[in-house]
């Protein structure tokens, strides 16, 4: 069965659209990563599968309902992010507890346990904790819910890069011990990318990729030399961004579907390749500088005017 | 062992190797069985799709073999395998780097086996 | 490690098993609503030591004066607490604080509207037992001789009061819900809001017809216990339809 599945799905916020038309499908008990820019529609997609947010039009089901108003899909997810509200007149254990009462698969030695290893006052409130204590609680309710779907909407949040490593670690753990499936959007990509299995690429409200993070890591490539060892063919290949440095060399970044004749090619001419990370390829893929060369060309006019 | 997560080796063929250095410095022998995709994964820090991607390749490449619902172990003649497999493949890529660079250098084939030879003396003394 | 046997997802998820785990958690999370309750009706009390009638009669050598003091006070008080503390519930903290376990809007506005009757049936017990804590005051702090005047008295009569002031709290609940929900669907209703009410109300007026006629009257001045019963059953229901319709319209969250 597949945990999710979208067809042509659209968000709209009265004229402003969100999402525009999303098709993809996540197959159940994987970790998938959710990367895009502020504003590529990442939470809103999180929303609706969570059963938070209405779809404007297409079709979006999570283990065969339809989310929205489902009490079903609500009583098998869980959407953590940094915005979650609790009662002010809960203390922090007394939450844990109501999480314990509503979710069937909670555990509430884990919860616990992290609850402890994380230096939790039982008493304090939620509405007290700092940015990033306030991240790191959220999590253990994400993680110790064991919900079927499970979905990380930025989690980490203001907090530091020490349990940054620990969520990833035990995210990894547990998922090890309870397979189920796990969305993870993120603007830290470099730190969770080998514990995904697929990555969904979002830009602008659509959905650029849907692939393996292993294919993700090397989708990209670095071609620099001299000018003049680059080959005419290169104009051919889909180019993500450039970047002159100084004015005889140069840096492209590639799509990677070189034939070995062409890397023997480059390899000759002295043309250097380089892997270029998953993370920096997003980049690369997503921003402004997409086929440009970036936040360099604003500034590009100015050096000339000044020495007028 | 640790991951070159950033290198142009992908994760699931440096666990491979990591495997077949296990199995050349006698770590694994034949019909041992070897670490599951989430031992590894938990080992590594990894996603166990990935981990099992790279216990995949070593049995299809006959290095592993497959006993259903227990697990991959060691095949017979394993050693053998992975030693004609690195000098076939890893070996003559180096060699061919080795024999591209010489020519840019504008070196005979005399000079290159002497290098060669030095080397094999270096490591022997 | 690895189990594939383990299965997360359930099939098995009844609305009324989360309705109930939805109103033992309000019930905790709202505790607070409580406190309000018992210092509005304190309140009440104190107001209504002012006694709300007096007369006096005298002869040459004696000087009858006698003062009313009734519970009406703490009444109107508990019921207007019903009518504020359903309008808090529909503000955007306590939508969220709902939607912050498993819940849909169903479950989550049948749990609301069921707490709400809990909620209004302790206060309208609290605010009967106010009244006697308004006698025990009176006797102690003013030394006057207490008569008795609740007329044809008995356990039955004092049900049918009390049940008849549960379901008024339950109704003003009803309104306050209803009016919050519209609130929170669009903002423009608090001002909208009122320029209806008083609007319609003044042309009322001017039409000829009271307040009291269109509103009060059909529901209070009602003799009958059972016809109040239906009727104010039947506005509740109004107004929680309505509240539940609106909630239909707005997102989750947002």
């Amino acid at each position: 069965m597949k945990a999710v599945q979208t067809k042509e799905l659209i968000k709209k916020y009265g004229r402003r659209t969100a999402l525009n038309g999303v098709s993809f499908s996540i197959e159940e008990n994987t970790i998938t990563g959710l990367a895009g820019r502020n504003g590529a529609g990442k939470t809103t997609l999180l929303k609706i599968l969570t059963g938070l947010l209405k779809e404007s039009d297409g079709k979006v089901e999570v283990y065969g309902n339809r989310p929205f108003n489902n009490l079903q899909v609500s009583a098998n997810s869980i959407y953590i992010d940094d915005q979650m509200n609790f009662p002010t007149s809960l203390t922090l254990k007394e939450i844990l507890e109501e999480g314990r009462r509503f979710y069937h698969n909670w555990d509430h030695t884990l919860a616990m346990n992290l609850f402890d290893y994380f230096g939790f006052h039982p008493k304090g409130r939620h509405n007290e904790l700092s940015k990033g204590k306030e991240s790191t609680f959220n999590m253990i309710i994400g993680l110790a819910s064991r919900s079927a779907l499970t979905i990380f909407d930025e989690p980490t949040t203001g907090m530091d890069a020490a349990v940054r490593k620990d969520f990833y670690r035990a995210l990894l753990k547990d998922y090890l011990a309870y397979p189920r499936t796990i969305l993870l959007s993120t603007h830290h990509l470099e730190e969770v990318e080998d514990i995904l299995e697929d990555i969904l690429l979002m830009d602008k409200g659509n959905l650029l990729m849907h692939t393996s993070m292993e294919d993700m890591k090397s989708y990209a490539v670095a071609v620099s030399g001299r000018k003049e060892w680059m080959p005419e063919w290169m104009e051919d290949k889909h180019l993500l961004y450039k970047e002159e440095s100084g004015p005889y060399e140069q840096t492209v970044i590639l799509q990677n579907n070189f034939t070995s004749e062409e890397k023997e090619e480059l390899k000759r001419k002295g043309v250097q390749l380089s892997p270029v990370s998953a993370s920096d390829a997003f980049v690369y893929m997503t921003g402004e500088a997409n086929g440009k060369g970036g936040v360099d060309d604003v500034f590009s006019g100015r050096i000339d005017s000044g020495s007028d | 062992m640790i991951l070159d997560t950033n290198g142009m080796k992908p994760i699931y063929i440096q666990i491979a190797e990591w495997m077949e250095s296990e199995i050349m410095n006698g770590g694994l022998n034949v019909d041992e069985k070897v670490y599951s995709q989430y031992k590894l994964a938990e080992m590594y820090n990894i996603n166990p799709a990935t981990a099992a991607k790279g216990l995949t390749k070593l049995a299809e490449e006959g290095i592993l073999y497959d006993k259903r619902g227990i697990g991959k172990f060691v095949a017979e003649g394993a050693k053998q395998m992975i030693i004609e497999k690195r000098k076939n493949q890893t070996l003559k890529q180096l060699i061919d780097d080795v024999v591209t660079e010489a020519g840019y250098l504008q070196l005979s084939e005399d000079e290159v086996i002497e290098l060669i030879r030095n080397s094999w003396k270096g490591r022997a003394e | 490690m690895g189990k594939g046997a383990w299965m997360m997802y359930s099939a098995d998820v009844s609305t009324a098993g989360v309705i109930k785990k939805q109103i033992s958690y309000k019930w905790r999370a709202y505790i607070s609503v409580f406190t309000s309750l018992v210092v509005i009706q304190l309140l009440g009390v104190l107001f209504s030591l002012n006694g709300t009638g007096m007369s006096s009669s005298g002869g040459r050598s004696y000087n009858i004066q006698v003062e009313y003091y009734n519970a009406d006070i703490i009444m109107i008080f508990t019921i207007f607490w019903g009518f504020i503390t359903a309008l808090l519930l529909t503000t955007k903290a306590y939508r969220e604080d709902d939607f912050a376990f498993v819940t849909n809007r169903m479950s989550g506005t049948l749990s609301t509207i069921l707490y709400l009757w809990i909620i209004s049936s302790i206060a309208g017990f609290t605010a009967s037992l106010s009244g006697y804590l308004l006698k025990v005051v009176v006797f102690l702090f003013t030394s006057q001789e207490i008569l008795n005047s609740t007329g044809a008295g008995g356990a039955g009569v004092y049900l049918m009061g009390l049940v008849s002031l549960i379901l008024t709290i339950f109704m003003f609940a009803g309104f306050g819900y209803a009016v919050g929900m519209i609130v929170q669907w669009n903002k423009m209703f608090v001002i909208l809001l009122p320029v209806l009410v008083i609007g319609l109300l003044f042309s009322l007026e001017k039409a000829g017809y009271s307040l009291d006629q269109f509103f009060f009257q059909f529901l209070f001045s009602e003799q009958s216990f059972w016809l109040f019963l239906i009727k104010s059953t039947a506005v509740s229901a109004a107004a929680y339809l309505s509240a539940f319709l609106i909630s239909n319209r707005l997102e989750v969250k947002q």
